[in-house]
């Protein structure tokens, strides 16, 4: 396994092609941009190596029996499941910010049972090579970012009917070496601080839209990327210090539209090409496994804003009064049962054919619903305890600056016990969390709410509901009979 | 002489939120077969096939001691390869009647 600094060092030496404002990104380590999403992957890699973390953060490779980071595991049973979500929350509580290698993580987890299942009906070989391709990924204990969203264009129409075939992921040639795609993959999580990125289909294919049923591994520095790094919320606060509230690990996971303009991929790093069939169950375990996580990570990036709330309370000098403590219950509340949602679909897991364990999809899916509307509560209750200047606050250079700074320092004391700094810096952590691009990841990240309810809907055997309800209502609930 | 009928001994998981109306395919296959089988509870008599119907994916229902062959339905799968809710009891049946 590789080292917090070995990570680090790799990346130093990716030849990528990365833009921010019409600039080309030299080298994403110690560009202030880039640096502290770095640092959030790093954790993933720290915790790996210190025995204290070790038995979440680490697993058994069931290809090669050797000790591997976790993030490259492929789940073997319900405890490898509940695992995972027990790591992500630990690193969140660390990093507060996302340490984006589960996208990778969870991508792999879903091409590896679903190739499996091609094989076995289609006679292919895709399992085999992702096999290959996952030994190589466990072996250099590298990043993967898992690269499934693209721009999609006119969602009304299918992959083949968009006015410009490009707006989706699709293969524009093949030859006896390999393929060529062309297209673009938007909100890439981490991938610029990646070794390499997972292509999956975003949706369920029919079959005009064969050449877009696409799944493939690519280098993220291979000829013809691009990245564009995207703009957050606040982001030229990242020249500054303070001002960042989280100036180590960021805000949300960097993200990036990636095109790939006419990009190489050696038949060994492809898993599926045309199989348009499979799309669909291939989308469907990716969005399972990865919102399956977001009662972990969530749950603790709240613990933190949690702790912010309540240490802020304390330097504003209101922690005793009864209103500010039951609103800190209902925080860890609502932060406890997106943790329960997380927990119950990983134990109600269940084996794919493959071997693989899975999450159950139905309360998978609840999770992430939860998250879309718990966050938002929790970072509400927050809002409301630490005070409106959270959002008003004067600059860090002002704070700090030799003859202004006064002023500053004067007008924003709290509670004696505690400098005006603690408060200052409390107030930014705040900011930095509960709004703008963190709340926004918490509504779309691993798919919107409606796509939660389809599933929801399409899962929850509403018919038996009914007859439930019939029964205790004396109706009589067997038709044929009654007839 | 006639042949002796084969005995299926048959499994619920208990049935806590079903995705699919396992008493159902059941009764499908009762009506089907029950020329050729003999259904029996799992854990009261002696039988040649084990038939294990879990209503939803997990899959919950404790598999009892038994040496020989299980047939599992869990959800939309049997033995753990997708199908679709309209093949479950033909191919249940085909199954079944490949084991007599």
């Amino acid at each position: 396994m590789k080292t917090r600094d070995q990570y680090i060092e790799s990346l130093k030496e990716l030849k990528s092609i990365i833009y921010f404002e019409g600039e080309k990104i030299e080298s994403v380590v110690n560009h202030p941009l880039i640096q502290p999403h770095i640092n959030s992957a790093a954790m993933t890699y720290e915790v790996a190596n210190d025995p204290m973390y070790e038995d979440l953060a680490t697993a058994t490779s069931h290809l090669t029996g050797k000790k591997i980071s976790r993030f490259t595991h492929i789940h073997q049973n319900t405890e490898d499941l509940i695992k995972k979500v027990k790591l992500l929350r630990l690193i969140a509580q660390k990093t507060a910010s996302c340490f984006q290698r589960c996208v990778g993580f969870d991508a792999l987890n879903a091409v590896y049972s679903t190739t499996y299942d091609m094989d076995q009906k289609l006679g292919t070989d895709y399992h085999e090579r992702l096999k290959k391709y996952l030994e190589y990924v466990q072996e250099n204990d590298l990043m993967v970012a898992g690269a499934m969203t693209d721009p999609k264009g006119d969602r009304s129409l299918s992959p083949s009917k968009q006015a410009d075939p490009d707006l989706y992921v699709h293969v524009v040639e093949k030859n006896d070496k390999g393929i060529i795609v062309r297209g673009a993959k938007a909100h890439m999580t981490g991938m610029v601080n990646s070794h390499e990125m997972l292509i999956m289909p975003t949706a369920a294919m029919k079959e005009d839209d064969q050449a877009y049923a696409v799944s493939c591994a690519i280098p993220i520095d291979a000829p013809g990327v691009i990245h564009f790094f995207g703009r957050q919320t606040n982001d030229k606060r990242k020249f500054d210090e303070m001002d960042q509230g989280n100036a180590k690990f960021g805000i949300v996971g960097g993200e990036c539209l990636t095109v790939l303009e006419d990009v190489f991929v050696p038949w060994d790093k492809v898993f599926m090409c045309g199989e348009y069939k499979f799309s669909g169950t291939l989308v469907e375990r990716f969005a399972t496994l990865h919102r399956q996580n977001y009662g972990g990570c969530k749950a603790g990036v709240s613990d933190v804003v949690t702790g912010a709330a309540t240490a802020m309370a304390e330097y504003n000098g209101v922690s005793r009064a009864s209103h500010i403590k039951d609103k800190i219950v209902e925080m860890m509340h609502l932060t406890e049962s997106l943790y329960c949602c997380s927990i119950a679909c990983s134990a109600e897991g269940c084996k794919l054919p493959s071997g693989a364990s899975y999450p159950n999809a139905l309360l998978g899916n609840v999770v992430k619903q939860n998250v879309t509307r718990n966050i938002y509560e929790i970072d509400r209750i927050c809002h409301d305890i630490a005070g409106g200047f959270i959002a008003t606050l004067p600059s860090e250079k002002d704070f700090n600056h030799p003859e202004l700074g006064k002023y500053i320092k004067k007008y924003f004391v709290g509670k004696a016990d505690y400098s005006v700094e603690d408060r200052y810096r409390m107030a930014r952590l705040i900011e930095n969390m509960t709004g703008g691009t963190a709340l926004v990841e918490s509504m779309h990240g691993a798919g919107s709410p409606q796509a939660q309810r389809v599933m929801l809907l399409r899962m929850g055997n509403l018919p038996h509901k009914v007859e439930l309800a019939q029964r205790l209502a004396g109706i009589e609930t067997n038709q044929d009979e009654k007839k | 002489m006639m042949r002796k009928k084969m005995k299926i001994g048959v499994k619920y998981c208990g049935n806590c939120n079903p995705y699919i109306d396992t008493r159902k395919i059941y009764l499908s296959l009762y009506k089907d077969l029950k020329e050729e089988v003999e259904f029996v509870k799992w854990d009261n008599q002696t039988y040649d096939v084990l038939l294990i119907l879990s209503s939803c994916p997990t899959d919950c229902a404790k598999r009892p001691e038994f040496h020989g062959p299980i047939i599992a339905i869990s959800d939309i799968t049997i033995d753990y390869y997708s199908i679709t809710v309209e093949q479950i009891s033909e191919l249940l049946k085909q199954k079944i009647r490949l084991l007599m």
